[in-house]
């Protein structure tokens, strides 16, 4: 039920981003320029309201906000964004601002579902609090405002860029800049590495892409202190078109990188899953050396009754309507003729957790005796296991990323090198898109207007609820984890912008650039603890 | 800042903050470099760079390990060396990076940040409060022309009454207003004014950040903190803190945490020493001879981890009882104390901030500790806890302490230990070793598997005996001072920014200029700080409505506010 809402808002999410770029074309007024312009719309609307009724599922079936993961909190804050989207298309009836919007909410649904959409019926002790639902929910309406922000001032940069008054020179120049820049980075690295510092255990086609992610971490700095004229340029603003189409360019490889990463990931939990069942086949097996129908049979017999003693007390629970403590329970247990030690007190979504589990156990468990064909001898087993784990083992090491040192360089290696194709897209197109793009004066005063509503949320629920709520979980205000800190700078980049607005020669282009920066940090944030690790890496 | 003085480029080149008649106004002279230093506390770049600064070192801090990792022993430094070299490692212990939070240019850079903002704030308070106050005419026809929204009428009822009206319906709209005559006595002013306290906002936003770091920082310095492991039916003596709250003691905790920022630990004396025996001590026996007033015993009735079905923590459940300071004295009440949900008794907070270390623990466990070095065989039987303080080996000069226990040792495939819930399958305890300071041995012992345990060249032979289960309760006892201070931060911020971005300062401008019998014109001007598009249509609003006050024909004059260019700042 949830797979499917989750593919139809997808999907729908999907087209109606076509519907909003295939509109782009036509002329306004014409046949074909209307049936998208209705049609976009209505695809996201069909969108919205299927990950709507996700959303109230997962709220029902779990019995609290759904706000607890990655996969929920994408959905949901993709479910925000869904909300600005109709309530800027509203305000500004420009098509492209759609076709802007739009590809934010398919790519939020694209990453949320490559986290485990897992129902979690037990939040740990330390999520166990109503300030989850202030300091999350209120975070995630902040940044769902700071992402439309984050177009406003990618399409403020495209709109504000001039070509007539570029001289073809600058042009090639920050080319130049970029490619001397990266390989001075590269070099830096090389020799980092020859002196055994960073990437040593690196080797093979790997360690070219690690030299260049971790050359890009050298250049940008580089590159932005060169650049610097470029983006102060008057003539033309050359440099804001560069820095927005970088920043969108390596967003959108970022997501595609990270999806594929994840993809990879739950490969590899899905065949030490079958690693696991093996294993229980071989627990199965007994004194006789082989796996017969029968020794089979008895082990899935064990199964279905601990299988039927969830149901009974599924069932239990139902009529009494609370916690089962474990002498309501003491017969069912009993009678079961099962040896299972259960932990009680136990509520109803553990108990239909658990339930699920074991439903899924027994049909892997069937599935796989079905592959193998029965009897099968123990040396069948051990060879397969061998192979599963040969399987295990080469994922893990031969993935798309090193094993340990140098994930990060790769990380970025790899989406740089994504990136070239989406930047030299959005390039050429950001010419012929500028008639479509509203006037400047309308982005820069939408994007405030944006700014000032998200500032205000993201100032009292990311950081002052988030510090109360810290205060009385870990007995500290602020324990400077990454997720702290990265919130704080996301916080100074937008008062940043706020203040940049009061002053001249800082506003229009530099205020848009750090609208934009803003919430590329704030998506660092998010990603950087499954990194970094620390106190919010929750999953 | 609202507004910086003039473009860029202007002399002095950068965006002061600074009015003129502020502090140090009107001095032309070649400037010292004091002044020079005031100049730079004034300048709003130097709050940008200083965040931008912050910023960058806190990343940093955040890349670079701030404390020793689980399971690594020694200090910080040592793992600095090791990891990143001698060379890299030790620029990095000397620049401070392995406590940067607490370096001493960590706290310059944020005394500098928030004297920066008072000063800017302070600059600007003097012209808040006169805006916020005004009391402001127009009074030619230009400075009405020249408003950003603007209109004159005409109306059919005579001067006094059309101000009259005028003033009522805009206090009606919760303006406030205030009248005047002409100075040439032939016409009528008016000014109204709503939400002026809105320009506040940014000053007790800014302000209030300051109050927060400041609060923070004293919280940090004379807060106290201690972590208690505790046992069932186990009952610890809280000490009496009361002697932190002397200046003495609080003025020798703040010198040694400057000393400590510095990276010279000073020799704690008098007061430091009791604390520290409090710091450091086990609170079920502290030292008897501790010349300490004792204010209450806490006793742990109840621990309880549970879990869910696939292993999954889901609470963690201490039942104390607070107890009178002595032996005799009986309970005065019970309380559960959760994850979220600490005791606060006398200013102490008790936090359920661990369980006996990690999964599912024993009480103690039995250990036959063997030296393989054939000259001096002594075999050593110990009976620990774990999480323990470290127990001598004899008079080996070496001493073992008991990091972790789990019933059912097994190994993921990424080689990390579980925890699996479920009977005792395969008990293991994972102990280290100390020689002087430094890590000898460690590893885990089998209680099924007693010759499989440590390498073939480590200096001791560990084997695990019996050993009882039960949980052990991590309790974090601290004390928040000046709390009340952050909280007061908390609510201006909140106070400030709602100001800064829900209220709007608008003023509204009126000159009734009589016409001769029951006639008047009445000219009409306004001026909203912010949302510019809806106070637009606010102002034609009351046009229609002044325009109601007589029955006589509109007579468009002036320019119409339609066209006038707004934007939105």
């Amino acid at each position: 039920m949830e797979a499917t809402l989750f593919s139809i808002s997808l999907w729908s999410f999907f087209a109606g981003m076509m519907a909003h770029f295939l509109g782009l074309f036509p002329r306004e007024g014409t046949r074909a320029g209307r049936l998208f312009r209705w049609l976009a719309p209505a695809l996201v609307i069909i969108g919205s309201g299927s990950l709507t009724a996700l959303i109230i599922q997962r709220w029902a079936t779990q019995g609290r906000v759904p706000i607890s993961s990655s996969y929920e909190y994408l959905s949901v804050l993709t479910w925000f964004v869904a909300v600005f989207y109709f309530v800027v298309l509203n305000k500004v009836r420009k098509p492209l601002m759609g076709a802007c919007i739009s590809p934010g909410m398919f790519l939020g649904l694209v990453f949320a579902g490559m986290y485990p959409r897992k129902l979690e019926m037990t939040l740990i002790p330390a999520l166990q609090s109503y300030w989850l639902k202030i300091h999350v929910s209120l975070t995630i309406i902040g940044e769902a405002v700071f992402a439309v922000a984050f177009v406003l001032g990618i399409l403020y940069l495209v709109k504000n860029y001039r070509a007539d008054r570029v001289d073809p020179q600058s042009r090639r120049k920050s080319l130049y800049l970029f490619l001397g820049a990266e390989l001075v980075g590269m070099n830096v690295v090389g020799i980092l590495r020859a002196l055994g510092l960073v990437l040593a255990g690196v080797r093979g086609p790997v360690l070219v892409v690690c030299l260049l992610g971790g050359g890009f971490l050298v250049a940008v700095p580089l590159y932005l202190w060169a650049c610097r004229r470029l983006v102060a340029d008057g003539g033309g603003n050359h440099g804001g078109l560069i820095f927005a189409m970088t920043v969108f360019s390596l967003l959108v490889s970022g997501m595609f990188l990270g999806s594929l990463v994840n993809r990879n990931q739950q490969r590899i939990e899905s065949t030490a899953y079958r690693i696991q069942t093996l294993d229980r086949l071989v627990e199965g097996i007994g004194g006789s050396g082989e796996l017969t129908r029968e020794s089979l049979e008895r082990l899935l017999g064990e199964k279905r009754r601990e299988l039927d003693l969830y149901l009974g007390l599924e069932k239990l629970h139902a009529q009494r309507k609370h916690t089962l403590s474990q002498e309501e329970a003491r017969e069912l247990i009993d009678n079961s003729g099962t040896e299972l030690r259960i932990d009680f007190p136990l509520t109803l979504g553990e108990i239909r957790q658990e339930r699920r589990r074991l439903q899924g156990d027994l049909v892997e468990i069937e599935a796989l005796a079905g592959e193998l064909g029965l009897p099968v001898k123990l040396a069948g087993l051990t060879a397969l296991r061998r192979s599963l784990v040969d399987d295990y083992n080469r994922m893990v090491t031969s993935g798309l990323l090193p094993h340990d040192s140098g994930r990060i360089s790769a990380f970025l290696g790899y989406m740089l090198l994504i990136a070239v194709p989406f930047f030299i897209l959005g390039y050429l197109a950001a010419g012929p898109l500028q008639d479509r793009i509203p006037e400047l004066e309308i982005l820069d005063s939408l994007a405030y207007r944006t700014v000032s509503l998200g500032f205000p949320i993201y100032t009292f629920g990311a950081l002052i609820c988030g510090a109360v709520w810290a205060h009385y979980a870990w007995g500290k205000w602020w324990s400077n984890d990454p997720k702290e800190i990265g919130s704080l700078i996301v916080w100074f980049v937008y008062a940043i912008y706020l203040h940049a607005r009061y002053v001249k020669s800082w506003s229009g282009t530099q205020a848009a650039a750090a609208a934009v920066l803003g919430f590329l940090l704030a998506v660092l944030g998010f990603v950087g603890n499954s990194v970094l690790g620390g106190l919010h890496a929750y999953g | 800042m609202e507004r910086a003085n003039g473009p860029e480029g202007s002399s002095p080149a950068r965006p002061h903050c600074r009015e003129k008649g502020g502090f140090l106004a009107g001095k032309k002279k070649k400037k010292g470099v004091l002044e020079r230093f005031w100049d730079t506390m004034e300048s709003m770049r130097f709050a940008v760079v200083l965040l931008v600064v912050l910023a960058v070192v806190s990343l940093v801090g955040v890349l670079l390990p701030q404390f020793p990792p689980d399971g690594f022993e020694g200090p910080l430094e040592t793992l600095f060396l090791q990891k990143y070299g001698p060379f890299f490692g030790g620029l990095f212990v000397f620049l401070g990076l392995d406590h940067l939070f607490t370096a001493w240019w960590y706290y310059l850079l944020l005394a500098l940040l928030c004297l920066n903002v008072t000063v800017c704030s302070l600059n600007r308070l003097k012209r808040i409060t006169a805006l916020v106050r005004r009391e402001h005419y127009l009074e030619t026809e230009q400075d009405y022309r020249d408003q950003a929204n603007n209109r004159s009428l005409r109306l059919d009822i005579a001067a006094e009454g059309a101000a009259g009206g005028v003033g009522s319906l805009l206090e009606q709209q919760g303006y406030r207003v205030f009248k005047r005559p002409h100075p040439s006595g032939e016409a009528l002013l008016l000014y109204a004014r709503k939400g002026a306290l809105s320009h506040f906002g940014p000053f007790l936003s800014h302000i209030s950040m300051v109050i927060i770091i400041l609060g923070a920082a004293v919280s940090y310095l004379l807060s106290f903190q201690h972590f208690q492991w505790m046992g069932a039916d186990e009952q610890i003596v809280v000490p009496d803190l009361g002697y932190m709250s002397s200046p003495g003691y609080q003025l020798e905790l703040v010198a040694g945490r400057i000393r400590e920022a510095f990276g010279s630990p000073g020799r704690p004396s008098g007061l430091m020493l009791a604390d520290s025996v409090v710091r450091n001590s086990d609170w079920r026996r502290l030292p008897a001879d501790l010349d300490l007033r004792r204010s209450f015993r806490v006793r742990l009735d109840r621990f309880e981890a549970q879990f869910t079905p696939q292993g999954k923590p889901k609470a963690y459940l201490s039942t104390v009882t607070v107890l009178g300071p002595g032996p005799e004295d009986g309970p005065l009440f019970s309380q559960l104390i959760k994850v979220n949900d600490p005791l606060i008794y006398q200013g102490m907070y008790f936090y359920q901030s661990s369980y006996a270390p990690s999964g599912r623990a024993a009480k103690w466990v039995e250990l036959t500790v063997a030296d393989k070095d054939s000259t001096h065989p002594e075999r050593y039987e110990l009976k620990l806890g774990i999480g323990r303080p470290a127990v001598p080996l004899g008079s080996s000069g070496d001493s073992i302490r008991l990091v972790r226990f789990t019933g059912n040792f097994r190994r993921n495939p990424q080689g990390e230990v579980l925890d699996l819930p479920g009977e005792d399958r395969n008990p293991a305890v994972q102990s280290v070793i100390t020689r002087g300071g430094e890590v000898i041995m460690q590893g885990w012992s089998f209680k099924n598997f007693p010759d499989f345990s440590h390498r073939r060249d480590d200096p001791y032979a560990v084997v695990m005996g019996d050993y009882e289960k039960g949980y052990l309760s991590g309790l974090t006892i601290r004390t928040h001072h000046s709390q009340g201070v952050i909280w007061a931060g908390f609510a201006l911020l909140v106070l400030g920014v709602m100001l800064s971005f829900y209220v709007n300062h608008r003023q509204l401008w009126a000159m009734v200029v009589p016409e001769g019998g029951a006639r008047s014109r009445v000219h009409l001007a306004g001026l909203s700080y912010k949302w510019k598009q809806p106070f637009l249509a606010e102002f034609k609003s009351y046009l229609e409505k002044i325009r109601a006050l007589s029955a006589g024909p509109p007579e468009a004059g002036g320019r119409p506010s339609e066209q006038t260019k707004t934007s939105e700042v």
